[in-house]
């Protein structure tokens, strides 16, 4: 191949590698603290609409609001959640307002998660799919990531149902409600039902990559 | 005796400080890995807030909260429950400004000039992370476009280990790195939310030092947290290689140059005020002209003593200040009489952030200088003010527009010819 035709090759290859990991790059820059979450705060009582702009102004400041509204907790959960928040460098939060973000979380929890999880465990469904319903109920996928779709805090969980077995899932899953203090990925609540995380994990098995 | 300079000594200084190197722009890689917003360590990019400065001292881990009677996380612990690792929390392709900019410079002795340009300002890739399930890590920046020049060259590349816990750690690191690696509270940081740095830090004294400069040498870091962030104490120390005579920097093995030695102190105080001292001392090879237009090439001490402070009120208003002093050797002819250059800079500046993500600026430096000795011209000063806006334009923070205007005017401490310069800039910063 003459010289010029090797550079071309060379130079076209450099610019189309730079092009695919460029457009890789700005894909999860731009689909990143996309929320989709979207609350009809028509249906909340005013002081918890005044309570969604602290938590939105506050939390917002790190978070995109999916990340905080998708988890499930119970209140003493909740209040954890929010200490540990307020522990954080840059994190601005006082007590007044970690009250307030508190209140208004407890009563987003009682009220559209509640009404959420309801439908997630009708009889209805087929149990992979109340897992599927309760996997994105949890907001599971505000870390993890299925077919490129979620965060990446967390592993990708694509093909761990090729990766694990249907009891090594189910290890994983009781194993996170030990609640290590150090661990990242958060308990699931304490009143779930040993037939929701069945669901859970049936759903986690189909999950083939 | 009179020093002869070229009359055009200050519109060399003011082009110089298009293109320096920066200290290192918003890093979009990290936010990615942790799926958070620029916010989250930056007021406004690339402006650290304490939770981005801790970060890099955590050697880019995040820093966990740090609850009343709670033991710390150690870094092992955050290393293990990092992310996965991905090209794409680890790269940054395009952190890019495209600027337009209109520039009016007058100097005594020379014609005045006027331009205008559109142009690609930076275009900046970074790579940094951590090597998983240890505690190294690693940074480097590659600069493609500074000042609207293309050219490509590697301003960062190190690599090192931190330790301790997220309470009390340490890191060494080694490698070519910004001189000003412990960066310092955010009155001593090299950027602000206008598009050029204080002058302190980038305009190059008569003995060619800049603070703002990457050489290749070694650091170590040792940081102290109390309960929720509200104090944090931390101390760096950093042996470089220092500059050339002509004030490029040296990458490899010098035999001229003495080793340089940095030193800061930096103290922060919820919610995001703080206090930084630093201290340099360098010598180095530095090219003259004598009166008769003859090259010589002495070896001065040169030394750097500043103090810089904010405080923020309200998570509002950002009051920042700083004072730098210089003393560096100074011969006006080789073996001829000696001189000491002597500098007493300061600025003082005011951000309000209206909302988040919004907020105008302004700011105003002082730099009085005076070369001592029978071939001093006097004390000499240099003033600039500076107004500005900028403006996040996407949830995640990292677009960014800004305008701003600075009338800049003085004398320079060698030849004392009086320079003027008005620029005003708009731009557009790309965080990709």
């Amino acid at each position: 191949m003459p010289k010029y035709k090797t550079r071309n090759f060379a130079g076209l290859a450099m610019a189309g590698l730079l092009w695919i990991s460029g457009a890789e790059v700005a894909r999860a820059q731009f689909t990143q603290n996309k929320d989709k979450i979207k609350i009809d705060l028509s249906t909340y009582p005013p002081e918890m609409r005044k309570a969604y702009g602290v938590f939105s102004i506050r939390c917002g400041e790190c978070h995109g609001s999916d990340t905080s509204l998708k988890p499930s907790f119970a209140p003493a959960q909740w209040t954890t959640e929010v200490k540990r928040m307020q522990a954080m460098a840059s994190s601005h939060i006082n007590d007044e307002q970690a009250k307030t973000i508190l209140d208004f979380l407890n009563y987003d929890e009682s009220h559209r998660k509640a009404q959420l999880k309801s439908t997630a465990s009708s009889p209805a469904s087929n149990s992979a799919s109340r897992g599927s319903q309760l996997y994105a109920a949890q907001g599971c996928d505000t870390c993890h990531s299925i077919a490129s779709k979620g965060g990446s805090a967390g592993p990708s969980l694509t093909d761990v149902g090729a990766r694990l077995s249907r009891d090594q899932l189910l290890k994983v899953i009781h194993g996170m409600n030990t609640s290590d203090p150090k661990s990242a990925m958060p308990p699931l609540p304490p009143e779930t039902t040993d037939q929701q995380i069945n669901d859970l994990v049936d759903f986690l098995v189909t999950l083939k990559g | 005796m009179r020093l002869r300079v070229r009359p055009n000594f200050l519109l060399v200084g003011f082009g110089l400080l298009l293109l320096l190197p920066k200290e290192s722009e918003a890093v979009p890689q990290f936010s990615r890995r942790y799926n958070i917003k620029c916010s989250a360590c930056h007021t406004i990019a690339p402006v650290l807030n304490e939770q981005g400065w801790m970060f890099k001292r955590l050697g880019f881990h995040l820093p966990p909260a740090l609850e009343e009677g709670k033991v710390a996380a150690l870094i092992s612990e955050l290393v293990k429950n990092e992310p996965e690792w991905k090209l794409t929390n680890n790269v940054s392709v395009a952190v890019a400004d495209f600027s337009y900019s209109a520039e009016r410079t007058t100097a005594v002795g020379t014609p005045p000039s006027s331009t205008s340009a559109f142009q690609v300002a930076q275009w900046n890739d970074y790579f940094g992370g951590w090597i998983p399930d240890t505690n190294f890590f690693y940074f480097a920046e590659f600069d493609i476009v500074t000042g609207g020049v293309t050219s490509p060259a590697l301003m960062n590349a190190n690599f090192g280990y931190s330790g301790g816990n997220a309470r009390s750690s340490w890191y060494i690191d080694g490698g070519r790195e910004h001189l000003q690696i412990g960066e310092g509270t955010r009155a001593a940081q090299i950027y602000s939310l206008l598009p050029n740095s204080p002058l302190l830090f980038e305009n190059p004294s008569p003995t060619t030092f800049v603070i703002d400069q990457s050489p290749v040498g070694i650091d170590v870091g040792y940081t102290w947290a109390s309960s929720s962030y509200k104090r944090v104490f931390a101390a760096t120390a950093k042996v470089t290689n220092g500059d050339y005579a002509d004030g490029t920097e040296i990458t490899g093995p010098s035999n001229r140059n003495s080793k340089d030695v940095w030193l800061d102190l930096d103290y922060w105080y919820a919610p995001e005020s703080g206090i930084t001292f630093l201290d340099y001392y360098g010598k180095k090879d530095q090219a003259n002209t004598d009166p008769s237009g003859n090259q010589f090439t002495f070896h001065p001490n040169i030394r750097r003593q500043g103090i810089f402070g904010n405080y923020m009120y309200d998570n509002k208003l950002d009051l920042t200040a700083g004072y730098l002093h210089s003393h560096d050797d100074w011969e006006f002819a080789a073996a001829g009489p000696s001189g000491i250059f002597l500098g007493n800079d300061y600025y003082v500046a005011l951000d309000y952030y209206i909302e988040r993500g919004v907020a105008i600026s302004a700011r105003f430096d002082r730099l009085n200088q005076q070369i001592t000795g029978t071939g001093g011209v006097g004390k000499q000063n240099m003033h600039d003010w500076t107004i500005g806006a900028s403006k996040t334009l996407t949830p995640s923070g990292n677009i960014i527009g800004r305008i701003a205007y600075s009338n800049q005017s003085g004398r320079d401490p060698v030849a004392a010819i009086k320079a003027t310069d008005k620029l005003f800039q708009a731009d557009i910063a790309f965080n990709f």
